[in-house]
């Protein structure tokens, strides 16, 4: 697991139910990706971090939060 | 399933079905004799040119019938043709373990050879150092793209 959590799923909610389809769709990547990445299972790099938080048009640190030491 | 999980998929079955092949020919050539006398070696290489000439041919046919397959069962196209990050970062876990399997096998193989193994077994000890890698690198990216682990 990956020390760096997420809102997607609340973001993809409240941009009116966005599906995992359309937002791998919106940022240039599979829905597997994006699952992996909502899961806490894959740590993105963040040049994909950066364009999923413009996707939603919010600062980078109200979509992902570093957990670490 | 992405386009590169189904690749995955279409690889391990193209795997197993071209060392069942391989393991086929040269058992029962081996039984038969095919490779005894001073023309036994080129024997045997010339049947491992000829396998993977048949191993990439039978690699497209797979592709196309599991294509067809998910068409037919499951209603699926081709998935579109996206390769992303986590796509290439599973590809080279894939590699590091096939290199690793095909090495140590490789290495097994020259132990064998200097503990006083016959040439031919190594040739095939050899050659299955590269199977057991490649089908290894392949189950390996599977369970990474199911996120089996």
């Amino acid at each position: 697991m990956t020390q760096v959590t997420n809102t997607l799923r609340r973001l993809r909610f409240d941009a009116g139910e966005m599906t995992q389809a359309d937002l791998a769709a919106r940022v240039g990547v599979t829905r597997q990706t994006i699952i992996a990445i909502e899961a806490g299972k894959y740590s993105l790099s963040l040049e994909l971090a950066f364009r999923i938080s413009r996707a939603f048009d919010r600062p980078l640190e109200q979509v992902f939060t570093y957990n670490g030491p | 399933m992405s386009f590169e999980e189904r690749n995955t998929f279409t690889a391990i079955l193209t795997d197993l079905l071209v060392i069942g092949l391989f393991v086929w020919q040269i058992t029962t050539r081996t039984a038969d004799g095919a490779f005894d006398g001073p023309d036994g070696f080129a024997a045997w290489a010339r049947l491992v040119l000829v396998m993977i000439g048949v191993s990439i041919l039978a690699s497209i046919v797979l592709t196309l019938a599991i294509t067809l397959a998910f068409r037919l069962i499951r209603g699926e196209g081709m998935p579109p043709h996206l390769v992303d990050e986590r796509d290439h970062l599973i590809r080279l876990r894939g590699t590091q373990v096939t290199l690793l399997l095909a090495s140590a096998v490789f290495v097994g193989a020259i132990a064998a050879l200097a503990l006083g193994a016959g040439l031919f077994l190594t040739l095939n000890l050899m050659l299955s150092a590269f199977a057991v890698g490649t089908i290894a690198g392949s189950l390996t990216r599977f369970a990474l793209q199911r996120g089996w682990v």
